[in-house]
């Protein structure tokens, strides 16, 4: 990891040198969400994700003048990712990791060559939202809200957890069927 | 990927991923998604499909459809959890670059001076023209809303906040003399002993009686030789006192021994020194402590986060432990307790387990004390062993009748001072109920390995319970108790996982457990006869090195353990921590006191994260690496440690009068159990003169530091 210009006073000219210009920063903006995707079917857990991305956003930052304009932003983050990723399983590797180092490479590399589908399925998700019943929707909603998981909404409602988590399975799956569908769908008619 | 595709994958898949997604996943389950994920190309798109969505719904909630919404994200939660001088030393360098890379994005879109709000407590910066939404039992309305009442764990506002947990560069950085560890001596530098004396380490008299001591380690003795010999493998040499010492230390009472005793112990001459030791040593206090320290972290974990009375439960293993109460009377005690938690300490076990509709109870009940996992069979058949969906409920029956209560405590004036739970028995009569697969409803009435009791009001269940359990010749728990016993001194136990057992996983020695098992039981589950029977075996008596001979005998690679030399064990977090004291004095309080076990639980507490999972299991992030455990340790500690003042081992050691030479055997012996090689010597030496001139015994520091840093001090060998 290399010192940026940090001491610099940041001006809002841009300079290639100093900072980065307006389309790197629209480019990384961009990238968030899939960059997060990319690292969460890596360490199944969102709040693991989220650390190993904000990290990874540091050494973004920090070699944003290595990334060349006009080749593919997430690929060259994507490596940065993948470098962190390796960094927590090092450190997590005492503990406890669920899968194996073989397992996360091909699911990583699967997941690169997936990408355009899941951003489709991504698309068609906020539709398949749409459609479900008003009490699913909402079920969905509070489960996904800032902080919460399955077990703090059945405390919350009162409702026995084991009951709480087949709802919020069902829901899930309801909603990867819909999206699955969805896109067949599509694939038919163009 | 098409339904169609979808359609041919197992149903389990998506049971699998749906657990994964909320963190629930056992690990037995996440090896079976693993294999079925990396042999299938549709289950590989299934499975990462479903990480996407789910993580899509995650995000979104968090931070907008598209990401488009992001900014709000970036706000900096500064020197929210540690104070700003730790900060400043720690994360400096990481300090700089966000700065600098939030000072761009600011530039970009806002105005600098909004980012930097001073910020003490821990709450996310509030983001002034976001809506924040009321978090109602209906659910919420606005998918776009910052919950502000849940700064602690809310993930929203994390992507660029700022963390100064201590990163692996900092560590190293932070070490006096990193580089100038001097190396684990290479095997060939340790000479293995040749003492004839120590070939025979009990004296000549092994006369070999059915149940006596002698007997049945010369059984032991025999059934691994024979495995030795059909596998063509040469057992590794006896190991020498030193290196025999710090492991029985270790094992049985959980710390390093002192350096006192290890001067006394390799001088000795005494040819039945080695039996001697382990017989004080099981009458040693420190025992007690140790097997209370291991159980309690077995029966409801290290984690606080269950309510539970720990203190109550610690007594009850010291008091059970200290007059030796026989293994099968202590599981009944905690299959069949009744009372409040801080009365009888033994129903904090249930206690911990009985969320869920009583499952997690059921599977760890069979888990610990039976060595059964049957944790998926509540939801199908298993597909390995012989436990069937109904025989998980039949077993779960048997906690139907068991309910916890809130007791009131007064203080005598009559004014309620506080709550405590209880765990008490209500007249339910019939069944358990369950869904099969095919969302069939079916019934199990309490039923234990074919042994149906009556299912009536009147029949305390778990009473029954606690009696079938332990009956018999030779029941399941004293087998799962003898395999846990073998795992915890030889590193292996006889099966793998060591409660996994069962026809579809057999052991690697099947009739020495078998044997074993049954003498333990006709010891009257005498537990520190079965230690000594393991302690006292050739087996334990080699040496954890290993050459040609036996090279084969590496359960590591996935063999079956072959017993030819005793494999080397990280130690446990509790191990590190007390040895870490002994060895350097940093702490002035006795290691046997209950302010000292309180301090090392709050000090665990930082490894360990609990899952709500039907296992309730749990996972302890402990590296075993010393530089971190130091750094850890509250630093008045690590200061103390290897500090001069009054009382530590460094003050001792600098102050004596012994020439340097000495004190360098000294100093290794009480980190390593063991005197320094020469080279070791030239090094440390050399360690010592550099270090003295401006700071006056730094050069002592360093080498203490060295010491401690190296991988043997962390290792049970």
């Amino acid at each position: 990891m290399s010192e940026p210009q940090s001491n610099e006073p940041v001006d809002d000219s841009g300079s290639l040198d100093q900072v980065p210009n307006a389309e790197f920063v629209q480019l990384f903006t961009k990238s968030q969400r899939r960059l997060f995707l990319f690292i969460l079917t890596q360490v199944n857990n969102t709040t693991d994700a989220e650390e190993i991305l904000q990290d990874t956003n540091v050494i973004i930052w920090s070699k944003f003048h290595q990334f060349q304009l006009g080749t593919s932003f997430f690929a060259w983050s994507g490596k940065i990712a993948t470098y962190e990723i390796l960094k927590y399983r090092e450190k997590k590797r005492a503990g406890r990791l669920l899968f194996s180092d073989e397992f996360i490479s091909r699911v990583a590399a699967d997941a690169i060559e997936m990408s355009d589908e899941l951003e489709k399925r991504r698309e068609a998700l906020s539709e398949c939202l749409r459609l479900l019943k008003a009490d699913d929707r909402e079920l969905i909603q509070a489960r996904y809200a800032p902080g919460e998981n399955g077990l703090k909404v059945a405390e919350r409602l009162g409702r026995p957890t084991n009951s709480v988590y087949q709802s919020i399975g069902r829901i899930r799956k309801v909603l990867f069927d819909c999206v699955t569908r969805r896109l067949t769908a599509t694939a038919r008619t163009t | 990927m098409t339904p169609r595709d979808l359609a041919k994958l197992s149903p389990e898949l998506f049971e699998w991923l749906e657990a994964l997604c909320e963190d629930r996943l056992s690990p037995a389950d996440a090896q079976r998604l693993e294999q079925l994920v990396l042999c299938d190309t549709t289950a590989r798109q299934a499975y990462l499909a479903y990480l996407d969505l789910h993580g899509t719904l995650h995000w979104n909630t968090a931070f907008g459809d598209d990401g488009a919404n992001f900014e709000p994200a970036i706000a900096p939660r500064l020197a929210s959890e540690t104070s700003a001088e730790t900060l400043a030393k720690r994360g400096h360098r990481r300090l700089l670059i966000l700065a600098a890379s939030v000072a761009v994005i600011a530039a970009f879109s806002f105005s600098i001076g909004r980012w930097f709000v001073p910020n003490n407590d821990s709450a996310p910066v509030a983001v002034k023209d976001e809506p924040k939404s009321n978090l109602s039992d209906a659910g919420i309305k606005n998918e776009r809303g910052v919950a502000q009442d849940h700064e602690d764990e809310s993930p929203q506002n994390k992507p660029l906040v700022l963390t100064d947990r201590p990163k692996s560069e900092n560590i190293v950085a932070a070490a006096p003399i990193a580089g100038r560890d001097p190396k684990t001596p290479n095997p060939s530098d340790k000479l293995v002993a040749n003492d004839p004396r120590s070939q025979r380490p009990f004296g000549n008299a092994v006369t070999r009686t059915a149940g006596s001591v002698q007997g049945i380690v010369a059984v032991i003795n025999e059934h691994l030789a024979a495995g030795w010999k059909v596998q063509g493998v040469e057992p590794s040499p006896l190991a020498d006192d030193a290196e025999w010492l710090r492991r029985i230390y270790l094992d049985v009472v959980g710390h390093i021994p002192p350096v006192e005793v290890a001067e006394k112990f390799l001088t000795d001459r005494d040819a039945r020194k080695r039996e001697k030791l382990l017989d004080s040593l099981l009458d040693d206090p420190a025992y007690v402590r140790n097997w209370t320290v291991i159980w309690t972290n077995l029966l409801i974990g290290r984690s606080d986060s269950r309510d539970v009375n720990r203190p109550a439960l610690q007594k009850f293993l010291r008091e059970n432990f200290a007059k030796n109460r026989p293994w099968n009377e202590m599981v009944a005690e905690f299959i069949s307790a009744e009372g409040a938690f801080d009365q009888n300490g033994a129903t904090n076990f249930l206690l911990a387990h009985l969320n869920n509709q009583a499952v997690p109870a059921t599977a760890i009940t069979a888990k610990i004390f039976l060595g059964q996992q049957i944790g998926c069979t509540q939801c199908h058949d298993h597909p390995f062993n012989d436990w069937k969906q109904d025989a998980f409920w039949s077993f779960n029956s048997f906690f139907q009748q068991t309910k916890v209560a809130r007791v009131d405590r007064s203080d005598g004036t009559g004014k309620m001072k506080s709550q405590a739970s209880a765990l008490e028995t209500k007249p339910v009569s019939g069944p358990a109920h369950f869904e099969n697969r095919r969302g069939v409803a079916l019934v199990a009435y309490p039923k234990f390995a074919g042994t149906a009791i009556n299912e009536d009001a009147e029949t305390n269940r778990r009473n029954e319970l606690a009696k079938l359990m332990t009956a018999g010749d030779k029941p399941q728990v004293a087998e799962a108790f003898v395999n846990r016993m073998w795992d915890h001194f030889f590193g292996y136990g006889f099966t793998r996982p060591v409660d996994d057992m069962g026809p579809h996983n057999p052991p690697s020695h099947p009739e020495l457990l078998d044997h074993l098992a049954r003498e333990f039981v006709a010891s009257g589950y005498d537990c520190k006869q079965l230690i000594r029977w393991v302690c006292l075996s050739h087996a334990y008596q080699r040496t954890s090195r290993f050459g040609k001979s036996n090279d084969q005998d590496n359960p590591e690679t996935g063999a079956s353990p072959l017993f030819s030399r005793v494999y080397v064990k990280g130690m446990t977090a509790e191990q590190l921590y007390d040895s870490l004291l002994l060895a350097t004095g940093a702490d002035n309080t006795p290691l046997a006191t209950g302010d000292h076990d309180r301090r090392r639980h709050e000090w665990l507490q930082q490894f360990v994260h609990a899952f709500q999972t039907d296992e309730n299991d749990e996972s302890i992030n402990f590296e075993s690496s010393i530089t971190q455990a130091l750094l850890m340790m509250n630093s008045d500690l690590t200061q103390h440690a290897l500090s001069m003042d009054r009382g530590t081992f460094l003050e001792k050691l600098t102050t004596s009068r012994d020439p340097e030479a000495e004190k360098i055997k000294r100093l290794c012996l009480a980190t390593l159990t063991r005197y320094p090689t020469p080279k070791e010597q030239q090094a440390l030496r050399r360690l010592v003169h550099e270090g003295t001139g401006s700071r006056t015994n730094a050069g002592w520091q360093d080498a203490l530091w060295a010491y401690l840093n190296s991988s043997e001090f962390v290792l049970v060998h």
